[in-house]
């Protein structure tokens, strides 16, 4: 991997020696032609950006002729992106911004990976910034941005979350960070997302078939993740954030320092989460048919701590970029007590400590390290991702409840370690500003090893290739077309297992090595009469490639309380999907509805068998219950997103969204499992400013979340009522020295205390409620050393 | 123009295309168990038979039931010579009702104590009884040994009693023995408080140690025998009126005394706490 980042830079330094331009305009408000200080104008392709000055100028030296595309944004005003190709004679750009008092429409909305703009782009897609992500900041970084309209979370406890979008989740959603596929163990319900809450700078949903520029899986759609831009400035810089919430004392603190010296830029961050047993507003729960107590309101064993880091260096030229990160997760939580295995009053007794975290419990690290680099070969830009990851899975339970005695594992009953290798490269080939062509390559290698006292997946090896071709194109100013096909092959090769003792001899899986290819394409239209108006429609296939776990899992799954059993004789699962896209925005109001419909051919569930696990291995624990098999059948997808920001003031934000997903397994006849209730969510927030004293801005806020009934359920599956959230918050900035505002936030989540069932949680299957009232505290002070 | 409305039309109207109602025909509804033998808190001796006897029924087609009996001791069983009772099967059943009869053998090494008795069954279809809404049935039953100690409750003058009288607010005086005929006794538990399976439907209520009357564990190891009198010698235990008013209807108070051995057998003593 070094050697080819070598060859790359090498490539560059012989190329250098080319002709200079520069890239220069100005930049002014469209309604007043005023010029515009203080803009951010910034060149995508060599990740560089500058303040236009007073005049509303700026001036980039050094720029080597080829194609770029630039973000212009500024407080109050779209941003906009230019795609400028340049040469010798390249003239003065004129950049005019229009002004609007709509938030999102402030941050630059360009896919990153793809540079496809607000408009070009046929799929719904929503960014976030650091802003959004620090607001909605929960715990983790899934429930950060589970209040966008058609993305929900499943939750076990308050530590641990994964990613739902539009109904679909495990392995139907692909989380990219800084463009490499985030690989831990997606399947299963209780395997969170491995990633610190602090770290990304920028956040991209697209919702939708995404197999097209991602991959296998790329179903529900993709959850980009991008660090904050490099430092641009040649000083020491960073801040301190810190988190306090009531419910279960958390503390959570990040450190962040970066800066720049001379090309090179660098940041490092660490950060902690520790936090006790959370409270929930019961004394006690029903289950098995008995009252069962939590002691002092706090659900025993609920306790966990994060430590994380993340190192980043890079280089900055002319050519582009390059960029090399390092990063760790580790986080320790545990689960309820009464979560693996039939909970038991004489378990659920105090322990003596709040803070503690015993058995059963797991343990996750992920370690990344990822290269990106952006260089210009010719005139044309290439992006190459690089990554390795390794995500190391510990869940520790008592041997002894699982009748085994304590072996040489002690409490270890699955390790899971999976590595993966990945490399992605995209070639961007503009023939003019308004057509361009992306030729792109994505590759994945990974293999699995595990040990425990208990056996749940075997090793096993699994390869990815996959070659694409997206085109854009656009006209008359209002039409832009895209569109594109893609080849992928994939190789899964599991080796077999087997267990025995004295009496019993059991064979779990067998050698399983088996090749699939897939063919798919994607059509869209994107159509934009005036500024208010925009309406999109796109056609896609996608594609999931059977994953090692539903090919030969075999064993008690305490994430979802069965005996899961895979099925070797699984054939890729293939979609067709419409998506629709109307949005009318004015200056202060916007309205976006986003319908879908998909048909999936061959859509891989669990199915309940009429099977029990006693009758079927001699190695299972007693009450491992029922036998549920991968199966697959056809199936549909709808539903729709409508979200609506309104200004009636200019300080007056207000903001609601609904999401709504129907499913039908065309098998059963019934829904398909974990289907997120339809929601409700809105929220109002005056700011106002205060010009004398040290606190500068100042915002209120109140949201209420209305999540209905989920009374369509797969088989086995229980229906959950639906309830209301009432949330508060407030925050204002303060000035202390002339750089420095430190930015607080006080917040309210569950304000009324309210008992309720979330129907996508793991304890969701124990009846117990969700967590209570909870007061958040937000501190963010910055520093800088010239 | 035209155009757009044709489309946004047409993607409003989309998820509703979909929306089918799910066909009311697909069976969804798990099959129910009535166990009548084994019930709440019975006693079976380890050597012996446990017979069970269950009717099953769905509304559609029964497919399976499956049979657990484990132990139900907590961390405080230890050194053992005899191994704890385990049974695991399941069996397969047809139509819409059926009454199903089980012959199982208890091992006759089995350790003395409380273990679960389970039943869960699953229809053609898959429906499964489930822990969640207590379709499945679970019951705690008793085994018992040649081996494990006795506990007896006598008055002052060593004769076997029935029920013990109790004075609100007063001292209870409390006579009687553990013995182990065969071995030695390792640690006594005494408990004064509701009986776990007293409800009807014979589940308890599950109540946590912290609120017993009287909980004290005390150990006894190596001795083969020991006195109640004896043991309760340092202790006072008093019941109020108002944990007497905090009691259900039809529930009472018990004196339980649970006795572990040396093998790890656990015997039980109960007895009625009578108050005028």
């Amino acid at each position: 991997m070094k050697g080819l980042f070598g060859l790359m830079v090498g490539m560059l330094i012989s190329l250098s020696a080319v002709a200079q331009s520069q890239l220069f305009g100005f930049v002014h408000d469209a309604e007043t032609n005023e010029p515009l200080p203080g803009a951010v104008v910034s060149i995508h392709e060599l990740n560089r950006s500058q303040l236009t000055d007073l005049e509303g100028k700026f001036r980039f030296e050094n720029i080597r002729p080829a194609t770029y595309h630039m973000h212009i944004s500024s407080l109050g005003y779209k941003a906009q992106t230019l795609i400028k190709i340049t040469g010798p004679d390249t003239k003065k750009l004129e950049v005019r911004l229009e002004p609007t008092i709509l938030e999102l429409s402030e941050i630059v909305v360009e896919s990153n990976h793809y540079k496809v703009g607000p408009k070009e782009q046929t799929l719904p897609m929503e960014i976030l910034d650091a802003e959004y992500l620090a607001k909605n900041r929960k715990g983790t970084f899934v429930n950060s941005i589970e209040n966008i309209p058609g993305v929900s979370a499943i939750n076990t406890g308050v530590g641990i979350s994964k990613p739902v979008i539009r109904g679909m989740s495990f392995n139907r959603v692909i989380v990219n960070d800084k463009g490499i596929k985030q690989e831990g163990q997606q399947w299963g319900t209780d395997h969170g997302l491995e990633m610190d809450m602090f770290e990304p700078g920028r956040v991209e949903v697209i919702k939708g078939p995404g197999s097209l520029m991602y991959g296998s899986d790329g179903l529900g759609g993709i959850i980009n993740v991008f660090p904050p831009s490099v430092p641009q400035n040649q000083m020491i810089e960073g801040n301190v954030q810190g988190i306090y919430k009531s419910n279960n004392n958390l503390i959570g603190t990040s450190t962040v320092v970066q800066g720049k010296v001379k090309d090179w830029v660098y940041r490092g961050r660490f950060s902690t989460q520790d936090f006790e047993d959370y409270e929930v507003p019961a004394s006690d729960f029903t289950y098995n048919g008995y009252l069962l107590p939590i002691y002092n309101d706090r659900l025993k064993n609920t306790a966990g701590n994060e430590r994380n880091f993340s190192l980043m260096t890079g280089i900055k030229k002319n050519w582009g970029y390059s960029t090399i990160t390092v990063s760790n997760f580790h986080q320790k939580a545990g689960l309820f007590v009464g979560a693996v295995g039939i909970p038991r009053s004489f378990q659920l007794t105090h322990d003596g400590s709040y803070g503690n975290i015993d058995i059963p419990r797991q343990e996750t690290k992920h370690l990344k390290i990822i290269s990106n680099s952006n260089i210009l070969v010719g005139q044309r830009w290439v992006e190459v991702d690089l990554g390795y990851q390794r995500n190391k899975r510990e869940e520790h339970s008592d041997p002894t409840a699982h009748g085994r005695q304590i072996g040489p594992d002690g409490s270890l009953e699955h390790g899971l370690d999976l590595q993966t290798l990945t490399a992605n490269a995209r070639y961007f080939w503009h023939s003019s500003e308004d057509h361009m062509r992306v030729i792109g390559f994505q590759s994945q290698y990974q293999w699995h090893n595990w040990d425990g006292f208990a056996f749940l997946l075997p090793e096993f090896s699994s390869a990815n290739l996959g070659l694409f071709v997206y085109e854009e194109y656009s006209w008359a100013n209002k039409f832009t077309a895209t569109g594109g096909l893609r080849f992928d092959l994939a190789n899964r090769d599991i080796s077999a297992y087997s267990e025995s003792d004295e009496e019993n001899f059991f064979q779990y899986n067998g050698n399983i090595d088996r090749n699939y290819y897939n063919f798919s394409g994607a059509l869209g239209l994107s159509y934009y009469p005036n500024e208010n108006l925009n309406a999109k429609i796109n056609l896609g296939t996608s594609y999931r490639v059977p994953t090692a776990n539903e090919l030969s899992i075999n064993g008690l799954h305490h994430g979802t309380f069965r005996y899961e059993l895979g099925n070797s004789t699984l054939t890729t699962e293939r979609g067709l999907q419409m998506d629709f896209v109307f949005n009318y925005q004015r200056k202060d109001f916007s309205f976006v509805i986003t319908p879908f419909a998909s048909y999936f051919k061959n859509f891989i569930y669990l199915s309940s068998t009429s099977e029990f696990s006693s009758g079927f291995n001699p190695f299972v624990p007693a009450e491992s219950g029922q036998i549920y098999q991968y199966l697959q059948h056809d199936a549909i997808f709808s539903g729709t997103e409508i979200a609506i920001e309104y200004h009636p003031l200019e300080k007056l934000h207000w903001r609601a969204a609904y999401e709504y997903v129907y499913n039908y397994n065309l098998d059963t006849k019934l829904p398909l499992p974990f289907t997120p209730p339809g929601s409700l969510y809105t929220e109002l927030e005056y700011g106002f400013d205060i010009e004398k004293g040290w606190i500068e801005g100042v915002h209120l806020g109140a949201n209420v979340k209305r999540v209905f009934d989920q009374n369509r359920v797969d088989r086995n599956e229980r229906t959950t009522p639906g309830y209301w959230l009432l949330g508060v918050n407030t925050g204002f900035d303060f000035s202390i020295g002339s750089n420095t505002t430190i930015q607080a936030t006080f917040s309210a989540q569950n304000l009324l205390n309210s008992n309720y069932f979330n129907h996508l949680s793991r304890y969701r299957l124990l009846n117990l409620p969700e967590q209570g009232r909870n007061f958040v505290i937000s501190l963010r002070i910055p520093f800088a050393i010239q | 123009m035209k155009k757009t409305k044709v489309w946004i039309m047409a993607a409003l109207a989309l998820p509703f295309v979909y929306s089918c109602d799910d066909d009311d025909s697909v069976d969804t509804t798990a099959p129910t168990i009535t166990l009548e033998d084994p019930v709440a808190g019975e006693s079976f001796a380890a050597g012996g038979t446990l017979d069970v006897h269950c009717d099953l029924t769905d509304d559609i087609n029964l497919a399976t039931y499956s049979i657990t009996v484990h132990d139900n001791f907590d961390s405080h069983s230890h050194g053992r010579t005899l191994a704890n009772f385990n049974y695991d099967q399941s069996f397969t059943v047809e139509g819409t009702s059926a009454h199903v009869t089980q012959e199982i053998s208890v091992d006759a090494t089995s350790t003395a104590g409380p273990y679960h008795f389970i039943m869960q069954a699953i229809d053609a279809a898959g429906n499964a009884t489930s822990f969640e809404d207590a379709s499945s049935v679970e019951i705690e039953i008793w085994l018992t040994n040649q081996t494990m100690a006795h506990v007896d409750f006598t008055d002052q003058g060593g004769t076997k009693i029935s029920e013990l009288e109790g004075v609100v607010d007063q001292s209870l005086s409390i006579y009687g023995k553990v013995e182990d005929e065969s071995g030695t006794l390792d640690h006594v538990l005494v408990v004064v408080g509701h009986l776990e399976a007293e409800s009807g439907d014979g589940h308890s209520h599950g109540r946590t140690r912290e609120e017993e009357i009287f909980e004290k564990e005390f150990e006894v190891e190596g001795q083969a025998s020991v006195s109640l009198a004896e043991l309760l010698a340092n202790e006072s235990i008093v019941v109020s009126q108002a944990e007497l008013d905090e009691l259900e209807t039809g529930e009472h108070l018990y004196l339980i005394v649970t006795a572990t051995d040396a093998d790890g057998n656990i015997s039980r003593g109960t007895i009625e706490i009578h108050f005028d």
